[in-house]
């Protein structure tokens, strides 16, 4: 195939992964299919490569929660492609897309606590942790909005879990490791983002 | 284990069982605070004391609550032989005593936000507007019931209502009273007739509504319907008073097809 030919799939591939068509944003592997042929982990490959000086990658998340290497050609067409940052966001840039420190320092809390609980935790847990640093009325506030931008989910019975957004933004080794080696007030944020 | 004490005793410790169980699958115990032997045991020891179907659902409940902390041991297991494992205490001890900026940080080297881009271009923007230019205004498409005939209010007689066929002159519990004892006087000789003789007339709205009037007979069990596939015949046979019986309740629907032609030809073998 000529390279024209294949930059011209690669174009159909960033605009389906970069505009929001459904409540998510991405694409599921059989929708890249029908778009953009059947060899199309060739040209995400293609356009993940093209996107590296941009600072930008495509991800992709599968169902099981599996490595991108032990996915199968069916796991492949169920699973959901994003475009997201390749390295990570500043302080100011934080700030800038509408995250107060609060908000990320309770999220981090979220994900971590869940992590450590296997992956899903009472959502009356979470929330006494999350009192013991944020005010009683940001709490539940907060909670909602990790839920509803996709970070976490609730089941019927008040159980949270880790939800598709956590699953396609964050490393949770990195998140867990930075945790664990951080000592307290050492770090400060170079910019003071509240 | 014997007697109605037992009985209870038993039943109480399932529930409590599965409620154990529960509370473990849903993230509030450590799936190894279970004791799985020991709980297996007291199921086997009450397993001789149930009696109805109610006692053993629970009971397959309990073990199927069981099944499930065994696989969430199994994956206790797996996560902590991994890498990703982290001590819940260690978190927690670091949640409680890193600033909201420590934490804030750990997650900003760890998080890669997703691309999300909403944006009209130039195409749909064209294609916008020429379906605006092609929709017609709300006036026109709504527009176009005609409007109803004013007329004075007035009155109206229950004859001309009847005449309107807007109600009918026979309530219909006494339209169904009379054509069952209708049947049950044709069927004193044999006990039965032929279907299509009992609802046939001269008039085929009087047969359609016959025929519409003995599915309730029968719907309602004051008049069976017998059906025979080898002749293709079928025989209504009343009963002298409303069976309900589990036993003897139909339990099929004969749908019938009652055509004017058949109804025209039906005359026709009748006359000849």
């Amino acid at each position: 195939m000529s390279s024209s030919k294949f930059r011209n799939r690669a174009r159909r591939a960033a605009h389906l992964l970069f505009f929001k068509r459904h409540s998510k944003p991405g694409a599921k592997g059989w929708e890249l299919r029908r778009r953009v042929g059947r060899d199309y982990p060739k040209v995400l490959e293609f356009l993940d490569e093209t996107l590296k000086p941009l600072d930008l990658q495509v991800k992709v998340v599968s169902e099981e929660g599996k490595p991108l290497k032990d996915l199968s050609r069916t796991d492949l067409e169920k699973a959901r492609f994003f475009i997201r940052l390749r390295s990570h966001m500043s302080s100011d840039e934080a700030k800038m897309c509408g995250w107060r420190i609060d908000d990320l320092a309770g999220l981090a809390i979220s994900i971590a606590y869940i992590i450590s609980k296997n992956g899903k935790a009472p959502r009356k847990d979470l929330e006494d942790i999350l009192a013991l640093k944020l005010p009683g009325w940001r709490v539940d506030w907060n909670l909602s909005r990790y839920v509803r931008n996709g970070y976490l989910g609730e089941d019927e019975n008040g159980v949270v879990y880790l939800d598709w957004r956590t699953l396609a933004e964050v490393d949770y080794k990195t998140l867990v490791d930075v945790l664990i080696g951080t000592e307290p007030g050492k770090e400060e944020l170079s910019e003071d983002i509240e | 284990m014997s007697g109605k004490s037992g009985y209870t005793e038993g039943r109480e410790r399932l529930l409590g069982i599965i409620d154990l169980c529960k509370a473990v699958e849903s993230g509030r115990h450590d799936p190894f605070a279970v004791e799985i032997d020991d709980l297996l045991q007291v199921i086997k020891r009450y397993f001789q004391a149930w009696e109805s179907m109610g006692d053993r659902c629970l009971d397959a409940q309990a073990i199927n609550h069981l099944a499930t902390i065994v696989e969430l041991q199994g994956s206790w297991v797996k996560d902590r032989s991994t890498s990703l494992y982290a001590d819940p205490f260690l978190i927690g001890q670091k949640i409680l005593r890193l600033q909201r900026s420590d934490l804030a940080n750990a997650f900003l080297k760890s998080w890669h936000p997703v691309l999300e881009h909403e944006q009209i271009s130039p195409e749909s923007l064209k294609v916008a507007i020429d379906y605006w230019r092609s929709l017609l205004p709300l006036a026109d498409r709504w527009g176009g019931l005609p409007e109803g005939l004013e007329s004075e209010p007035g009155t109206t007689s229950f004859s001309d209502l009847i005449k309107e066929e807007l109600v009918s002159e026979v309530a219909f519990d006494e339209a169904i009273e009379s054509l069952w004892s209708e049947l049950k006087e044709k069927c004193k000789a044999e006990g039965k007739i032929e279907y299509w003789d009992f609802i046939r007339t001269n008039s085929f709205f009087e047969t359609v509504r016959r025929a519409y009037l003995v599915s309730f007979l029968v719907t309602y069990r004051y008049a069976n319907l017998d059906v025979d596939s080898i002749e293709k015949e079928m025989f209504l046979s009343p009963n002298v008073e409303q069976s309900l019986s589990v036993e003897e309740r139909q339990t099929v629907s004969v749908p019938i097809p009652i055509t004017y032609e058949k109804w025209v030809e039906g005359n026709k073998v009748e006359k000849s």
